[in-house]
């Protein structure tokens, strides 16, 4: 009896003192992985597409093959690895600027995947830790 | 059923400790590579992977109270763990063994068992996956604490045997990561690998604690008829 007392008494104590030690975070709105601009997207490499989930699934099939060659490194301490996949063209109409009859507002954006951080042991979930940011962005007519 | 002793000895032979002796070695340094790689969770770093991959419980911060909690308890059963198997097997110091015993009883069913029951829901690989840490976590919990009930009944074979039981399910943790990297070279997709890998290690988990647990337990003799036997 002693001994099970013991062990609930450590085991909340011990939860106590880790819930204050863990740090605060506040909650994302959308998750990381998730890519969009604000507008309609037109096309992802010259594929048309609809909507920013197509976009999103199209950003994952064109990286996905290439993520499973990288390699991770195991240096949290490390800045954010320069660990890049291949670059996508994206084209969207943005917000605002509707394409109208006789107008084609359209912008493209070359969009480049990386990995936040490098851990070891993740290698089969790379596509789930995939980032994308704009690169370098152009306005086409 | 009784053992035949000749082909059962029940004091292991200078052989039997130098297999054990080698066994243990790989064991202590995997579990420290371990030990050493989940420590740097208390970096308190969301950027692992393993926070990467979930994004909205992070921010939750009862659940990453449970995962500290899990992981420090861990780090301490992965250390006290072959401390203990060795120094009870060896017959050595009583004192330091109840000391460990202590430590572990504390860290395995006050931090890891509770709280790995209660991560399990959120594991990854659907039902399946979260099936597989629950029954892992319930049988943690089971042979963890029927450990500690033999040895405050004075029941050393059946203390053994518990605690052997509940040794191989920590070294679950070791053998899931060996598993996971391994069919990960070999292209098994992600979500089958980590299912594959939750179910195979505990299974190797389940059946070979038995077997040993068994195995030692059955050839077990009271310390004070063997004490010349320890080489």
């Amino acid at each position: 009896m002693k001994t099970f007392a013991t062990i609930v008494v450590s085991a909340a104590l011990g939860f106590v003192t880790v819930f204050q030690c863990v740090p605060r975070r506040e909650p994302e709105r959308i998750p990381p992985t998730w890519f969009e601009l604000p507008g309609l997207p037109v096309s992802v490499d010259g594929q048309p597409t609809r909507t920013w989930e197509e976009v999103n699934q199209a950003l994952r099939r064109a990286t996905s093959d290439h993520m499973h060659s990288v390699e991770f490194v195991e240096n949290l301490k490390a800045k954010t690895p320069e660990t890049s996949g291949p670059r996508v063209r994206i084209t969207y109409v943005p917000a605002g600027r509707s394409a109208g009859p006789g107008r084609t507002t359209v912008e493209e954006v070359t969009v480049r995947p990386f990995f936040p951080v490098a851990v070891p042991w993740s290698r089969a979930h790379q596509t789930d830790l995939v980032r994308y940011e704009v690169e370098r962005p152009d306005i086409a007519q | 059923m009784t053992r035949n002793p000749a082909k059962h000895p029940a004091i292991p032979s200078r052989r039997h400790w130098g297999l054990l002796g080698a066994a243990f070695a790989v064991l202590v340094a995997a579990s420290v590579l371990l030990i050493a790689q989940t420590a740097q969770y208390f970096s308190f770093d969301f950027r692992f992977a393993f926070f990467l991959e979930r994004p909205f419980l992070t921010t939750d911060r009862v659940w990453a109270a449970c995962f500290y909690m899990h992981v420090a308890g861990g780090i301490l059963c992965l250390a006290t763990a072959p401390l203990l198997l060795w120094n009870g097997l060896a017959r050595g110091h009583q004192g330091l063994h109840r000391a460990l015993g202590r430590i572990h009883a504390v860290a395995a069913l006050g931090w890891v068992g509770p709280t790995g029951l209660y991560l399990a829901p959120f594991a990854k690989g659907g039902a399946a996956g979260q099936l597989g840490f629950l029954l892992l976590g319930l049988w943690f919990v089971a042979t963890s604490g029927l450990g500690i009930v033999a040895i405050r009944r004075r029941d050393l074979r059946a203390h053994v045997a518990w605690m052997v039981r509940s040794y191989a399910l920590i070294l679950s943790a070791l053998s899931f990561r060996i598993l996971h990297r391994v069919l990960h070279e070999l292209g098994v997709a992600a979500t089958t690998n980590y299912v594959a890998s939750t179910w195979a290690s505990l299974v190797l988990a389940i059946v070979s604690g038995e077997v040993l647990g068994r195995r030692l337990a059955s050839t077990w003799r009271e310390p004070a008829l063997v004490p010349a036997a320890i080489p």
